[in-house]
């Protein structure tokens, strides 16, 4: 798989994941992606004063889809 | 596809370091699944695949993982902000706060905040948030009533916007 995370990008990469996890349901979430490897990927859901609270690590062979989201498409509340 | 927003907001902390000036307004950033609930804000991290929030939260379903907030943490609500819940409190009296607090959620069906009671020392009122010495802590909803934390820490921060609440003992 094509890599998404460009590292001298300072922007967020908030991307939308499609998944299966190991009770084999399909899931579905969207956060910050923070990591790439060969093997996972970790998906952020919460900061607090800019340090990681929350997140995900998602087996590459889990992954159903991934999506780039468009900041234009993300609500801001 | 359910819209995903990313949400700013506040929220209550605690620190255990005598210093005072370590006590400060936490800012938080979420991105998720966002549905109003009442006087609530709904954050979902994670969904089952194709689930529709609207109809998770209407059949009382769990959520996966993620938070409910007040809708009153929101710092667009912090920033304007200006009631008038502190008019005759000053710094150095004891007093007890009755606020809202933030739930985290992890495959239950829950869709509103807790309710925490604090009582201390006030010893910093700045525009957004206050600051009590010595607090004690108890969640009073929901069930069970439980000490949060277990220990006592030095210095609670309460941001304003979150107190429903405030009485002075002495």
């Amino acid at each position: 798989m094509e890599k998404i995370l460009n590292e001298n990008n300072s922007e967020n990469t908030v991307v939308y994941v499609v998944f299966r996890a190991s009770d084999k349901e399909e899931y579905e979430c969207a956060g910050v992606l923070m990591r790439e490897e060969k093997d996972s990927i970790r998906v952020a859901f919460n900061a607090k004063n800019g340090k990681i609270k929350d997140w995900l690590d998602i087996k590459q062979t889990d992954i159903i889809s991934i999506n780039v989201l468009d900041s234009s498409v993300i609500e801001k509340l | 596809m359910d819209k995903i927003s990313r949400v700013e907001y506040v929220d209550a902390s605690y620190t255990y370091d005598e210093d005072l000036s370590e006590a400060k307004l936490s800012v938080f950033e979420a991105h998720g699944y966002v549905e109003k609930v009442a006087d609530n804000i709904v954050i979902i991290f994670i969904k089952k695949r194709g689930t529709n929030i609207q109809e998770t939260i209407k059949n009382k379903e769990n959520i996966v993982k993620g938070l409910v907030i007040p809708n009153s943490a929101l710092i667009s609500a912090v920033n304007i902000n200006k009631n008038k819940i502190l008019d005759g409190i000053t710094e150095g009296l004891l007093v007890t706060v009755t606020w809202r607090d933030i739930v985290y959620v992890a495959n239950t069906p829950t869709y509103d905040c807790a309710t925490m009671y604090t009582e201390g020392t006030l010893v910093k009122i700045e525009k957004d948030h206050i600051i009590l010495k010595n607090p004690e802590t108890i969640r009073t909803y929901p069930f069970p009533v439980k000490n949060h934390p277990a220990e006592k820490p030095s210095y609670y921060t309460i941001p304003i916007s979150l107190i429903a609440e405030i009485k002075v003992i002495k």
